[in-house]
């Protein structure tokens, strides 16, 4: 509870703005699987986070983005046999 | 089916003797690691949901060890963060911070994990003890138990955490009681009767529970992260010193380790008293009762012993409410309960009764996840450090990934997705606004068994359930540890709650 990142002061507009941010990205990412489905949304959800909120490399945000999809496709999809549906897009 | 302890406690063990379990425990163990050094966001409730709709389509004991043996992991290495940042480390290892951190800037670092490591698998072994003995001796009072005294067993716990679980008793009450009602969402169980389902072929079952506790703390945690763009920025204290002498402190100290492991399961078994606390008591024990107590928050190494071994004895005793009475003390047991009831098991006087032998399970992967935690502590006490260098950026995303994952994963169908934003919503205002959300998930979770009870009490005795000896003391015990604790709470100044 009393964490120190919790009491971190930030001002109202700042902490208004970041908050609607954050849930612009996490919003967008649940329209994302929906709409192309999960094989694609995350991997790409995870490649802009991380370039544009995040300022990372080009490389770093290249090996997150494959290890997402390495995890979903790799392990779900391949390894334990979990078919995740299809994006509205490409058609149920 | 009934069978001897001596014969459970065996095919317990047994249970557990194969490849997979092991790396199953091998997996949790690496995550429980992960999560305990990684710099806040993550969590141990946060863990669970992502788990939980893995693991209900695994074997019951395979799933079980991923699931102890991440957080009896994540509880011995909970020391990682205060001695050598100085950040509080999850709940129950923060009163660590007050002297794990000054010992390792003064170079001691190594001792203080020496030490902490130590400490904690000693308490998480008092722990186990205690719940192994915890069965057999109560086994005679369970058997006595009723559908209608269990009903008002959960009654009363429910009720104690929701009282103590926020800063202000009200909104732990008014959370918990939103928790129960969105458990009613659905076809009831015993009777067919469709409630808020709304002709909704998605509301039959329920709101999925895994969905709603995924969005509650994951959402918030990642949100805090995004908000103060803070990784762990500041240098670690240097890990200098040697293991080996922290190991020699907690030895020397070992009545102080066995005092303060009691007051852990004391915590533990007590409904509601909660584990935001236990390090506080243990701490606070200690310093009253060493003779030289001068260097209490300068860096004396029973500073960090004392709360290290009470957080994780702590374990065995929420196991001892959870196994036996099917009552959770905070939310990863209650998810715990969750993933036992997918797998078939009524957590409680039944599974005592009928299953025996994976209640035995449970005991025996608690006190080998322990000390598999010890030694994955003292091994690694080097690489760990790195691990909390994750940056905000990287943290994040990972936490979508798993929130919107998870919640997908468990029905595969859109209006999952629906569910995680409403309720990662709802979870963010809980938060903003001050309502528990442990409160909410034990609603929700006990829910689904306090009708259960109802339910049974009420199609074999009537009303006339009520009027039976043991449920008359047991709701008189109820109201009045409620009143008193409602009182007390209401009394205190909200500042002074600020612990």
């Amino acid at each position: 509870m009393n964490h120190l990142f919790y009491t971190a002061q930030l001002e109202s507009k700042v902490e208004v703005r970041r908050t609607l941010l954050f849930f612009a990205w996490f919003i967008g990412g649940a329209l994302g699987i929906w709409l192309l489905g999960i094989v694609i949304a995350l991997p790409v959800l995870v490649l802009l986070y991380a370039l544009i909120e995040g300022k990372e490399r080009w490389t770093t945000s290249l090996v997150m983005t494959a290890c997402t999809f390495l995890l979903i496709w790799g392990l779900f999809e391949y390894m334990l046999e979990t078919r995740w549906p299809a994006g509205l897009l490409f058609g149920y | 089916m009934e069978m001897s302890l001596l014969d459970a406690a065996i095919k317990g063990l047994t249970n557990i003797l194969h490849l997979k379990v092991f790396l199953a425990m091998m997996v949790g163990v690496g995550i429980g690691t992960f999560t305990a050094v990684a710099p806040q966001g993550l969590g141990m409730p946060l863990v669970y949901a992502i788990l939980l709709p893995v693991v209900v389509r695994w074997e019951p004991v395979t799933g079980m060890a991923l699931l102890i043996g991440a957080s009896s992991v994540s509880a011995i290495c909970a020391a990682y963060l205060p001695i050598l940042f100085g950040i509080p480390g999850g709940s129950g290892s923060q009163a660590t911070v007050l002297d794990g951190y000054p010992m390792g800037k003064r170079g001691e670092g190594r001792r203080a994990l020496g030490a902490s490591f130590m400490a904690g698998g000693m308490g998480c072994l008092v722990g186990t003890f205690t719940l192994a003995l915890a069965i057999p001796a109560a086994q005679p009072l369970i058997y006595l138990m009723g559908a209608p005294e269990l009903f008002v067993v959960v009654l009363w716990g429910l009720s104690m955490v929701a009282v103590l679980a926020g800063r202000r008793p009200i909104k732990g009450l008014i959370a918990a009681a939103f928790g129960l009602l969105i458990a009613t969402v659905g076809q009831q169980g015993q009777s067919g009767i469709m409630r808020f389902v709304f002709d909704q072929p998605y509301l039959l079952d329920g709101i999925p529970l895994s969905i709603i506790a995924l969005a509650l703390f994951g959402i918030p945690s990642a949100l805090d992260l995004a908000l103060t763009k803070i990784g762990v920025e500041q240098q670690p204290a240097p890990l200098k010193g040697s293991l080996l002498d922290g190991v020699k402190d907690t030895l020397r100290e070992w009545w102080l380790v066995l005092r303060c492991s009691f007051i852990g399961v004391w915590v533990g078994i007590v409904p509601g008293i909660g584990s935001q606390v236990v390090d506080w008591l243990a701490y606070g024990h200690a310093a009253q009762t060493s003779k030289d107590a001068r260097n209490f928050g300068k860096g004396d190494v029973r500073g960090v012993i004392a709360p290290e071994s009470a957080n994780d004895a702590k374990d065995g005793g929420d196991l001892v409410t959870t196994l036996l009475l099917g009552f959770p003390q905070g939310v990863v047991t209650a998810l715990f309960i969750v993933a036992l009831l997918a797998w078939g098991y009524l957590p409680g006087p039944e599974m005592v009764k009928k299953n025996l032998d994976i209640v035995y399970s449970v005991v025996w992967i608690q006190g080998i996840s322990g000390v598999i935690g010890t030694l994955v502590g003292f091994v690694l006490a080097a690489q760990l450090a790195k691990l909390a260098e994750v940056r905000y950026s990287v943290m994040v995303p990972i936490i979508f990934i798993f929130v919107l994952m998870g919640a997908f994963s468990v029905n595969r169908d859109p209006i999952d997705l629906l569910v995680v934003v409403v309720f990662g919503i709802i979870g963010y205002l809980m938060r903003r606004f001050g309502y528990p959300r442990p409160a909410m998930i034990l609603g929700l979770v006990l829910g689904g068994l306090m009708e259960t009870y109802l339910y049974r009490s009420m199609a074999s005795y009537g009303f006339s359930w009520l009027a039976r000896p043991s449920v008359i003391v047991l709701l008189s015990l109820a109201a009045v540890s409620f009143l008193l604790t409602m009182r007390a709470r209401l009394k205190r100044s909200p500042k002074a709650q600020v612990a």
